[in-house]
C-alpha cells in the first residue's frame, strides 16, 4: 500500500534545488569578491563594508541551509522507510513500553542491566520470532542506556592567588544492545565477554586459548559447565565474537537468556539507497531486506540450543 | 655508583623477562596438552556409542558380517589413543576407521529400509554425527593451541629463551579434511 502510494505520486522525488545552489555559490563568491577588494583598496574594513559582509554571509548561509535541508530531509526519509521496511520484512514489531519501569524489571531478572549508578533506561524494544530447524522461540531486541555518575576533584588558584580544590559531576553515556529470550536446557550459567556487575571468578576454562582470551564461564558448577562447554559450543563462542563485540551470555534461574553486546547495527537497515533514485528505491522495498548480524547472532543461539539439547 | 645499579636493573629487567617467556611457553604447552587431552576424551566418546549400534544392527545378517569388523577395528584405534602423548598418526587412524565404519553403515542400511527409517537408527545417526561434529571443533581448538604454540617457540627473544631453557619441539598440527568437514558451523558474515 505505501508503495502503491508512492508510485501514484504525481510530482516525481527529483529535487529541484539548482536554483538555490546557484544562488548560494554567487552570493558565497559576490561576498568574498566584495570582501576581497574593499580590503585591498584600504588594508582594512569600513563600518559599511562589515555590515555588507554580514548580510552576504548571512544571506549565503540561508541560501545554503535552503539547498541543503530538503535533500537531508529526503536521505532520512528513505532511510526511516527501509528501516521501517528492514523490520517488517525481519518479523521485528515495536513493543509499547516504559523505559526506566522495563529497565527496572529487567534489573531483576538479569546481572547485565545492573550497570549505571546514575540512571538506565531502556530506549528500544522489538519483538520477534525465529524458526530454526529444531527450535523456534520468541525474543526481544531491546536497546539499553545507562549512565554513570562521578565526582572530578580539580585545583584551581583564585583571584586571591590561592590554590584550591573544587568537585564537579560528571555523566558517562554508555549503551548496550542484547536479545532476551526463553532458553531452557541451562540454569545461572554465564559465558561473560565483557565486565558483568557481581560476576565471580570463573568456574571453569575449556582447552581453547582463543576463547579463554575473550571469554571466562560462571556456572553451578565445574562439572555442569563442562558438560555445557562443549568443543563446539566453545568454538562457535569463538565464531560470534568475530562477529559481536563485548558479548555476555546470560542464562537466569528463570532459564531465560540474555544475549548481550555492544553492536548498535543488528537492526539497522544495510541499504543506503536514497528516495530520489526512486526505481532503486522501489526495489529495495520490495525486496527481502536480512539483517544478516541478526541472523548470525539467532543462528548461533539456536546451534548452541541443539548442542545442548543431545543426551544421548 | 650510578653505572653499577643501572647494570643491576638491566639484569633484573632481563631475568623477569626470561621467567615470563619461559613461563608462556610452559602456560602454551600445557594448553596444547590440554586440547589434545580434549580430542581424546571426544573420540573416546564413540565407545559409549558403538555398544548401541551393535544393538541396533545386530538382527541384521549383512551388518554383522561386514560393519561389525569395521566396529571391532575402530575400538582397537581408539585403544591406541593415549590422552597424555600427542600422536596425530594414531587419530588419524582413528579417524580414518570412523570413516570406514560410517561408509559401511550408509552403504548397507539402504538395503534395509525398515531400519534406515527407525527412530532409534536415526537417533544412533544423530548422535554420531553429533559426535563428529564435536570432534572436529576439539581438533580445531587443538590446532589453533598448536598454532598459538609453536608461534610461541618461533619469535624472538622467545625462540633465545626456548633453545637456551624450555627446549621444546615445533608441533604438527593434525590436518584431516574428513575430521574438518564434521564440524560446519561457520556463523561469519
Amino acid at each position: 500500500m505505501v508503495i502503491s502510494e508512492l508510485k501514484s505520486f504525481p510530482g516525481g522525488y527529483q529535487l529541484k534545488t539548482k536554483v538555490y545552489w546557484a544562488i548560494f555559490t554567487g552570493l558565497l563568491l559576490a561576498t568574498t569578491v566584495f570582501g576581497y577588494w574593499d580590503w585591498s583598496q584600504r588594508q582594512y574594513f569600513q563600518q559599511s563594508t562589515w555590515i555588507i559582509i554580514a548580510i552576504g554571509g548571512l544571506l549565503t548561509v540561508l541560501a545554503g541551509i535552503t539547498a541543503y535541508y530538503p535533500h537531508h530531509l529526503m536521505s532520512k526519509v528513505s532511510h526511516a522507510l527501509l528501516q521501517r521496511d528492514g523490520l517488517l520484512d525481519n518479523n521485528l514489531t515495536l513493543v509499547s513500553f516504559n523505559g526506566k519501569a522495563t529497565a527496572q524489571q529487567f534489573q531483576q531478572r538479569f546481572s547485565e542491566f545492573n550497570r549505571g549508578n546514575y540512571s538506565r533506561e531502556i530506549k528500544e524494544l522489538f519483538k520477534g520470532s525465529y524458526q530454526g530447524d529444531e527450535y523456534s522461540f520468541d525474543y526481544h531486541y531491546y536497546h539499553f542506556h545507562y549512565v554513570d555518575e562521578r565526582i572530578v576533584t580539580e585545583t584551581y588558584t583564585d583571584s586571591n592567588g590561592r590554590v584550591r580544590t573544587r568537585t564537579r559531576r560528571e555523566y558517562d553515556h554508555y549503551d548496550r544492545y542484547g536479545l532476551i529470550l526463553p532458553f531452557g536446557l541451562l540454569r545461572n550459567f554465564v559465558v561473560i565477554g565483557f565486565n558483568l556487575p557481581g560476576a565471580g571468578k570463573a568456574t571453569y576454562k575449556p582447552a581453547s586459548n582463543r576463547f579463554n582470551r575473550v571469554f571466562k564461564v560462571i556456572a553451578a558448577s565445574q562439572i555442569e559447565a563442562a558438560k555445557a562447554m562443549k568443543p563446539t559450543v566453545v568454538v562457535a563462542f569463538e565464531e560470534l565474537s568475530n562477529v559481536l563485540s563485548k558479548i555476555n551470555f546470560e542464562v537466569n534461574d528463570a532459564a531465560d537468556l540474555c544475549l548481550s553486546f555492544a553492536d548498535k547495527d543488528l537492526i539497522a537497515t544495510p541499504n543506503k539507497v536514497n528516495i530520489s533514485e526512486f526505481d532503486a528505491f522501489i526495489e529495495a522495498l520490495e525486496g527481502e531486506q536480512e539483517f544478516e548480524k541478526l541472523r548470525a547472532t539467532l543462528s548461533h543461539v539456536h546451534y548452541v540450543m541443539t548442542k545442548l539439547d543431545s543426551n544421548f | 655508583m650510578t653505572g653499577i645499579w643501572i647494570t643491576v636493573g638491566i639484569a633484573v629487567v632481563l631475568v623477569i623477562a626470561i621467567i615470563a617467556i619461559y613461563n608462556a611457553i610452559i602456560n602454551r604447552a600445557n594448553a596444547v596438552e590440554r586440547a589434545w587431552a580434549n580430542v581424546i576424551t571426544q573420540e573416546r566418546q564413540k565407545n559409549k556409542i558403538i555398544p548401541h549400534l551393535e544393538d541396533v544392527v545386530k538382527d541384521y545378517k549383512e551388518f554383522e558380517q561386514g560393519t561389525l569388523t569395521k566396529v571391532t577395528e575402530l575400538r582397537s584405534a581408539l585403544q591406541g589413543l593415549d590422552s597424555g602423548k600427542v600422536d596425530t598418526a594414531k587419530l588419524e587412524q582413528a579417524e580414518a576407521k570412523t570413516g570406514e565404519l560410517l561408509k559401511s553403515l550408509n552403504v548397507t542400511v539402504e538395503n534395509y529400509p525398515e531400519l534406515k527409517a527407525s527412530e532409534t537408527y536415526q537417533k544412533l545417526m544423530r548422535e554420531i554425527t553429533d559426535q563428529q561434529e564435536n570432534i572436529g571443533a576439539a581438533i580445531r581448538i587443538f590446532n589453533q593451541n598448536v598454532e598459538d604454540f609453536n608461534n610461541g617457540i618461533e619469535v624472538f627473544p622467545n625462540s633465545l629463551v626456548n633453545a637456551m631453557l624450555n627446549r621444546k619441539e615445533k608441533i604438527k598440527t593434525f590436518s584431516d579434511s574428513q575430521a574438518e568437514e564434521g564440524f560446519e558451523y561457520k556463523p561469519n558474515i
